[in-house]
């Protein structure tokens, strides 16, 4: 069933985020277009308004399509489970964390897509033939890497690729709680979910603080030797931990609403 | 045999008000059940109890024995008093949607419907009048051969024609062991279809009986006895 869900959640968000990448890339296209024909030396005014013009609205689309994956992320959640479409979501005879990971998966996607799609206009437009040959020089990149720090500088990527996962899915589940909380009122939901959000942001400050007491208060004292190499992993591996500790609380507590305390309005 | 639907001292607020109130009730197989009551009695939050969508301040319900949960939402088939489908898709979008979630979605009963009335599945929902919006969620909900049927208003918005269409399909359309649960205030209408009618007002239940009772015992029909029960 998840797998369904998931087709589902893809095909409804697709719809809204596939024209704009296309509309995105084309704009690209056209500005690299303009940009390759300017008459060089002497300005002509026609030619640079619309060179001006098509930049413009290139940058304004990105700007978009940035707010638009956030919008859809919460949009998602809120209407289609919470919603009237919930209506039908929560009569399905499916459990309700597969609602919860189908649609933070696919809210990632597009997130981890919408960056992708920018980054490929911008190749579009700034690079030459000749700068493609800088993907060919990746795998020398990192045999450098690795005759430099060992297997440890792929373990950095490897912790920096999780830890960007992780972050994101706090984040995503963060703000799923957050609207999870606010449908516990009977009124003034919306406002209850940014109480909800703030309120967390809250409670999750405090117990950080004393968690790194804790650990400060434990750890002083041990006669421990962690070098760079060693303090770098540690960082990466506790931020790691600290979004996957975070990430589970949310989870678990919107499944508890969603299964538990329910109520469509 | 365990009943369908079962409800004991089953209460829901929302916050100070009191939507129902210790209700107990059972329900058996194979009736059609009509659920009457004014504006305001009830009859939702006890369609949503059961379909699993809000969840009890106090009692519980069971359908075939079970709490609301995944078993019990394969076996209930529900009909909203509202458009719960999202107006991008279209009506052929629905048919896998609903086929690829409930297995006892019957797609060739839904195709049949949906011609008899005239509805072309290649529209999008967004292009629909409420009324032809409406036709289509009947026509999905009833096209599951599902062990309840729950149909909150299911002729609220349709035209008298259309009225007639929609009783007489759900009356075809339930196996001899389902249960159809049909909450109106349009009584006259649906009358004709009931085997059993549940009576409540303000959250509590009035009455219970079948309705050959009421003709026979009490020589009236279920309309007359309504009008006398809830008289203003």
């Amino acid at each position: 069933m998840l797998g369904k869900l998931l087709k589902y959640e893809t095909k409804a968000t697709a719809r809204i985020f596939l024209p704009l990448y296309g509309a995105l890339v084309l704009l690209a296209v056209i500005n690299r277009f303009f940009m390759a024909i300017r008459p060089e030396g002497h300005s002509n005014l026609a030619f640079s308004m619309t060179l001006g013009t098509t930049a413009t609205v290139y940058g304004i689309l990105i700007f978009a399509i940035f707010i638009l994956t956030f919008f859809v992320m919460i949009q998602r959640f809120y209407k289609n489970l919470l919603g009237d479409e919930g209506y039908l979501m929560f009569t399905l005879p499916v459990q309700p964390w597969k609602h919860i990971v189908s649609k933070m998966v696919v809210s990632a996607l597009w997130m981890v897509a919408s960056v992708i799609v920018t980054m490929i206009t911008v190749f579009i437009m700034a690079l030459d033939w000749e700068d493609l040959r800088m993907f060919a020089e990746i795998p020398r990149a990192l045999a450098v890497l690795y005759q430099q720090m060992g297997v440890h500088g792929y373990l950095y990527i490897l912790e920096f690729c999780t830890l960007c996962a992780a972050g994101l899915a706090m984040g995503i589940l963060n703000i799923y709680f957050s609207i999870s909380v606010g449908q516990l009122f009977n009124k003034h939901r919306v406002l209850a979910a940014f109480g909800a959000f703030i309120a967390t942001d809250i409670v999750t400050n405090i117990i950080t603080t004393i968690g790194i007491w804790l650990i400060g208060h434990v750890l002083d004292g041990m006669p421990i030797q962690v070098g760079m190499i060693g303090s770098a992993h540690l960082i990466m591996c506790t931020l790691i931990l600290y979004c996957l500790f975070y990430g589970a609380a949310y989870f678990v507590g919107t499944n508890y609403i969603l299964s538990r305390r329910l109520n469509l309005e | 045999m365990t009943p369908i639907l079962q409800c004991k001292v089953l209460g829901k607020r929302y916050g100070a008000k009191e939507a129902l109130s210790s209700v107990d009730l059972q329900l058996g197989r194979g009736r059609i059940v009509g659920l009457l009551g004014p504006n305001g009695s009830g009859k939702t939050t006890m369609i949503k109890l059961a379909s699993g969508i809000l969840t009890p301040t106090s009692g519980e319900i069971l359908i075939d024995g079970k709490a609301p949960g995944i078993e019990s939402k394969s076996l209930v088939s529900y009909l909203p008093e509202r458009t719960y489908l999202a107006d991008w898709m279209r009506v052929s979008d629905l048919l896998g949607f609903f086929g690829d979630f409930y297995q006892n979605f019957n797609q060739e009963k839904a195709k049949e419907m949906l011609e008899r009335l005239d509805i072309n599945p290649n529209d999008r929902l967004k292009t629909m009048s409420k009324g032809t919006k409406e036709k289509v969620q009947l026509i999905l909900v009833m096209s599951r051969e599902a062990g309840l049927y729950l149909l909150d208003e299911p002729i609220g918005g349709v035209d008298p024609a259309a009225r007639d269409y929609i009783l007489n399909t759900i009356i075809t359309n339930y196996s001899e062991n389902a249960t159809v649960i049909i909450s109106t205030h349009l009584i006259a209408d649906v009358e004709r279809v009931l085997d059993d009618v549940i009576f409540i007002a303000s959250g509590k239940i009035v009455m219970t009986s079948s309705v050959d009772e009421i003709r026979e015992e009490q020589g009236k029909s279920v309309d007359e006895l309504f009008r006398e029960v809830f008289k203003c």
